[in-house]
């Protein structure tokens, strides 16, 4: 699909080929978990059809399958640079300015997952204290998306950076 | 508060940060500047919101049966029945793009899935049949905003979804809205189709309607059972989406051979990433809203634009130009994240009706998927034609001047937005 944040791939050259396979195997595993998400709500409503009584928590099962779609998909997506970003002002900047924009923007993306994951030490066992109202599930399972999405995300991060540190430094030699 | 939280959003975005990670970081930057608030609030808003709420699983949903059901064959069938009803104008292909692309709108929520599966086959198709390619390409760009207006859209999902309001209301809401414009779009195709003599098509026979309608009755069916299941209560929003996935998983392929097997993983793995690129956006402005709503900023907002405009049709104006404004580089589900939660209340406050303010924001925000410079029909419709920006926005200008004259109208009447809900009950 196009986006405003697809040049970002085309900007960081051809993905290298075992990188590119994991992170498109993600998308097959967020994409099954999206089919396993519609199938739990379709087989609710032909429970209630057929007149049964619905299963208990299943109602769980999609809402905290979205948790885990949303982080392993956003990181499928990061490595593509299918995001939404503004290109605009950034593309028009002088080359050099350019890739140090792409190095303090991926910087502080970086360290923006990184405080989510150390914050994940803190929350993840909290919530594991905590279990779901219907099928009784310790909530951790649901929190650990958040650090296990962030480590996926910082990935496709460092490499941009790397990338434009390189040609920034280039340039200047 | 709120404002260093909106200087680190606003300056990491123009830089070139992706809005959901801006979200978070502006988050970050006023919790690092304000101790009183917990940095934990954004893994923990950003799980709850996610998680909390069966409606808002209907977005990937319905992104996933619009995806599976965006197919070469569904699209050539509603591109027959449209030519079968107002081909036979002159410029009857420009009816037909107009046309079709309401009837995809009831099948699909999201204008990029229509230019795609529809401006693939009909640019083509009218380049051959002696229409300009950029007239043809900046009507499949300006029609695919039907799609989000239309329902089902993931648009008016988020809207509701922000605002705790009706599913069910707000897609009632978006038939009229969309069917104004697309008589709207009308108007420069009578002109222009007139002033360049462009072809008409040949009336069918009875017989072949017939046949035409019947190839297209498996894909009408889409829309038929959504909004028929939502209408009489049969099934909620996100179990209409469910149900509309397994029927076009099992029916399409028996009546136009796609999507096939293969192509399956694909469809998933792709929805799967759109929902992640959503879904990273809503679960980010968790902290965000969070802190705005803490640092009573909307409430600023409100007595702010309450001095500037008073009544309320200034309000709806002054709204109306931001979201053109922001459109130009916002993607729809954007603005209306990082929008609603500051705008509604004081929208409430001058007596808009949250459905038609709604309505509103859908249609506004979604004319960013085609103005320029950033805006992603744009884009796939400027790689489906091969053509340059420069050379489709001349073309585009007519276009978007009809829907904001619609929007207009439908921002000053609220009773186009408020009927059909009422009508049907959604709302008192």
């Amino acid at each position: 699909m196009a986006s405003p944040g697809g040049e970002a791939q085309a900007e960081a050259g051809p993905a290298g080929g075992r990188w590119a396979r994991f992170y498109d195997g993600l998308g097959y595993v967020a994409g099954s978990i999206l089919a396993i998400m519609a199938a739990a709500v379709f087989v609710q409503v032909v429970l209630r059809f057929v007149g049964r009584a619905g299963i208990d928590g299943l109602e769980e099962v999609p809402r905290y399958l979205f948790v885990w779609l949303v982080m392993l998909g956003a990181a499928a997506a990061m490595h593509r640079g299918e995001h939404t970003a503004l290109l605009y002002f950034r593309d028009r900047l002088p080359p050099r300015l350019r890739d140090a924009t792409i190095i303090l923007v991926n910087a502080a993306g970086i360290a923006f997952f990184v405080v989510l994951i150390k914050l994940a030490f803190v929350l993840v066992p909290n919530a594991q204290l905590q279990t779901s109202a219907g099928l009784g599930l310790p909530l951790g399972y649901v929190y650990a998306a958040v650090p296990f999405g962030a480590v996926l995300m910082i990935l496709p991060l460092l490499r941009n950076l790397v990338l434009a540190g390189r040609a920034l430094w280039l340039k200047r030699s | 508060m709120a404002e260093t939280l909106l200087i680190v959003f606003v300056f990491f975005l123009l830089l070139g940060m992706p809005i959901s990670i801006a979200l978070g970081v502006g988050a970050l930057g006023a919790a690092l500047v304000y101790p009183v608030l917990n940095p934990i609030i954004i893994p923990t808003r950003f799980v709850g919101l996610l998680s909390d709420s069966f409606l808002l699983l209907s977005a990937p949903l319905f992104i996933l049966a619009g995806n599976l059901a965006a197919r070469g064959g569904v699209a050539r069938a509603i591109i027959d029945l449209a030519t079968a009803l107002v081909g036979r104008f002159r410029g009857g292909l420009a009816y037909v793009n107009v046309v079709d692309s309401m009837i995809f709108g009831g099948i699909s929520g999201s204008a990029v899935a229509d230019i795609s599966a529809l401006g693939t086959f009909l640019i083509p198709q009218m380049e051959r049949k002696g229409y300009d390619r950029d007239f043809a390409t900046a009507l499949t760009i300006s029609t695919a905003i039907l799609a989000p207006i239309i329902p089902p859209s993931i648009i008016a999902v988020i809207y509701a979804w922000m605002a705790d309001e009706s599913v069910a209301a707000i897609f009632a809401a978006g038939y009229l809205p969309g069917l104004l414009i697309a008589i709207g779009m009308s108007v420069p195709v009578f002109v222009i189709a007139r002033k360049r003599n462009y072809p008409k098509e040949k009336p069918p026979t009875l017989r072949e309607f017939g046949a035409v309608l019947r190839g297209a009755l498996p894909a009408l069916m889409i829309p038929i059972i959504i909004m028929g299941g939502i209408v009489f209560g049969l099934f909620t929003p996100t179990e209409a989406a469910a149900v509309a996935v397994v029927y076009a998983l099992v029916v399409p392929p028996l009546f136009y051979k796609e999507p096939t097997l293969r192509q399956l993983p694909k469809i998933f793995a792709d929805s799967a990433r759109l929902s992640g690129v959503i879904g990273l956006i809503i679960g980010m402005v968790g902290s965000f809203g969070w802190v705005l709503t803490y640092s009573k900023f909307p409430i600023y907002v409100a007595d702010a634009i309450g001095q500037v405009a008073p009544t309320w049709w200034m309000f709806m104006s002054l709204v109306i130009v931001l979201y053109v404004l922001l459109g130009t580089f916002l993607t729809p589900s954007e603005i209306i994240l990082v929008t609603v939660p500051v705008l509604l209340p004081g929208a409430v406050a001058v007596g808009i009706h949250p459905i038609h303010f709604g309505m509103v924001c859908v249609i506004a925000s979604a004319l960013g998927h085609v103005t320029p410079p950033v805006g992603l029909c744009l884009f796939v419709g400027m790689s489906i034609s091969g053509l340059p920006m420069e050379k489709l926005v001349p073309s585009l200008l007519p276009f978007i001047a009809a829907i904001i004259v619609v929007l207009f109208i439908v921002a000053f009447i609220p009773e186009i937005s408020l009927y059909l809900p009422r009508a049907f009950g959604f709302i008192k």
